[in-house]
């Protein structure tokens, strides 16, 4: 039965905005499923007991992941046994090379040069993706896809990797699902944009974020479990 | 009847309920993802710097924008509701027009969570249609298929 009284009334409005409110925001929530694959072993790096696990959601083609490497290696070193890293591809929709460079590090992953492929790539990627000139439109993705394929062969080659291997790699459609599938799994946890980096489980999006809450977070984490 | 101001009338419920669904679903999408995610956009601006404002800001806006959204779109405190949205719509708008003036680049202005991408100059824009909105909203939203009019609501925060 509907209120009758003004004030009544105004209540049982109040109510129904919040309770809108409140079940919008819920069902969206809810609309997200967990998704969680294992990473390859190669994505991973220090010590499988490690007190603090960290989770970074990168993207090779974004220049604010690449700013995080310095900072994210320094930690590492600083916690040395204590930490744990492992990396996630989370390739962004409006970075079109994004893709073909996650799969690149993967195949150079699959030879167990993951983490020197992924420093390479980031080091040089205005060769691989470079700026287009002042004023000028970007070149046609076709032709910047064969640039970025000419700098990963030139990486690998670098990196002394079984060219045929890591040539075939880069068509092999199981590299494109795994990076898939941590896009899903990025999907699931609410990433949304690069670099998101979880501490046991706390999330810190950006370098920031990263500078300011994830040293403090990970010091209260040792404590604790000491 | 007059037909003007029965077509003013009718462009306020417009103005009100497209104002509504738009915040709603604005907000919607950045309240159900975590904050720290919008604190990324606010941190961007260049306008807050302190970490824990920032992130109280981040937990706390969206659900401004579902809660003021959903009373326009159902007409309650429209006038209330109008102002707030009203005055959300003008600040965005300043701090747009703060970053294009200093040259900041944002990668997303964050109004939708990272669900629509457009340029700095097009958000402007925007938020300045929805201050249009909110000020017909103001005037008149709450004449038409109101719970202000349902519950006898006068005053500031009432009918029009």
């Amino acid at each position: 039965m509907l209120p009758r009284t003004p004030l009544a009334r105004r209540l049982w409005s109040a109510s129904a905005v919040l309770l809108a409110s409140a079940v919008s925001v819920q069902a969206l929530r809810g609309s997200v499923k967990p998704y969680a694959p294992d990473s390859p072993a190669y994505r991973q790096k220090g010590e499988p007991g490690a007190r603090v696990v960290i989770v970074e959601f990168s993207d090779l083609q974004c220049p604010a992941c690449r700013f995080a490497v310095g900072p994210m290696k320094d930690m590492l070193k600083l916690y040395g046994a204590d930490a744990r890293l492992i990396f996630k591809h989370f390739p962004l929709g409006q970075h079109k090379l994004a893709v073909p460079a996650a799969v690149a590090a993967d195949c150079a992953g699959r030879q167990g040069r993951f983490w020197e492929f992924h420093d390479l790539a980031y080091e040089n990627q205005l060769e691989w993706n470079p700026a287009p000139p002042p004023g000028k439109e970007p070149a046609p993705l076709p032709e910047r896809e064969k640039t970025a394929r000419k700098a990963f062969l030139s990486y690998a080659k670098k990196l002394r990797l079984d060219p045929a291997a890591f040539a075939a790699c880069l068509d092999d459609p199981a590299a494109a699902a795994l990076v898939e599938e941590d896009r899903r799994e990025a999907d699931a946890r609410w990433v949304l944009s690069t670099p998101t980096f979880f501490i046991n489980g706390k999330r810190f999006v950006g370098a920031r974020q990263l500078a300011e809450g994830g040293v403090p977070w990970i010091e209260k984490l040792l404590k604790e479990k000491r | 009847m007059n037909g003007r101001p029965a077509a003013d009338a009718w462009l306020g419920l417009a103005a009100r309920v497209v104002l509504g669904l738009v915040f709603v679903a604005a907000g919607t999408l950045k309240a159900a993802a975590p904050a720290e995610e919008f604190a990324l956009v606010i941190e961007t601006y260049g306008l807050v710097t302190s970490r824990d404002l920032i992130l109280v800001m981040a937990a706390f806006l969206p659900w401004l924008e579902v809660v003021f959204g959903y009373a326009l779109v159902f007409g309650f405190l429209t006038r209330l509701s109008a102002a707030v949205i009203g005055g959300m719509s003008v600040s965005f708008a300043f701090a747009l027009l703060f970053t294009i003036l200093k040259g900041i680049r944002l990668p997303d202005c964050g109004c939708f969570g990272f669900g629509m991408q457009m340029t700095q100059h097009g958000e402007l824009a925007m938020n300045g249609l929805w201050a249009a909105c909110a000020v017909q909203a103001f005037r008149r939203g709450s004449a038409r298929l109101s719970l202000d009019a349902w519950c006898g609501a006068d005053g500031p925060t009432g009918r029009t």
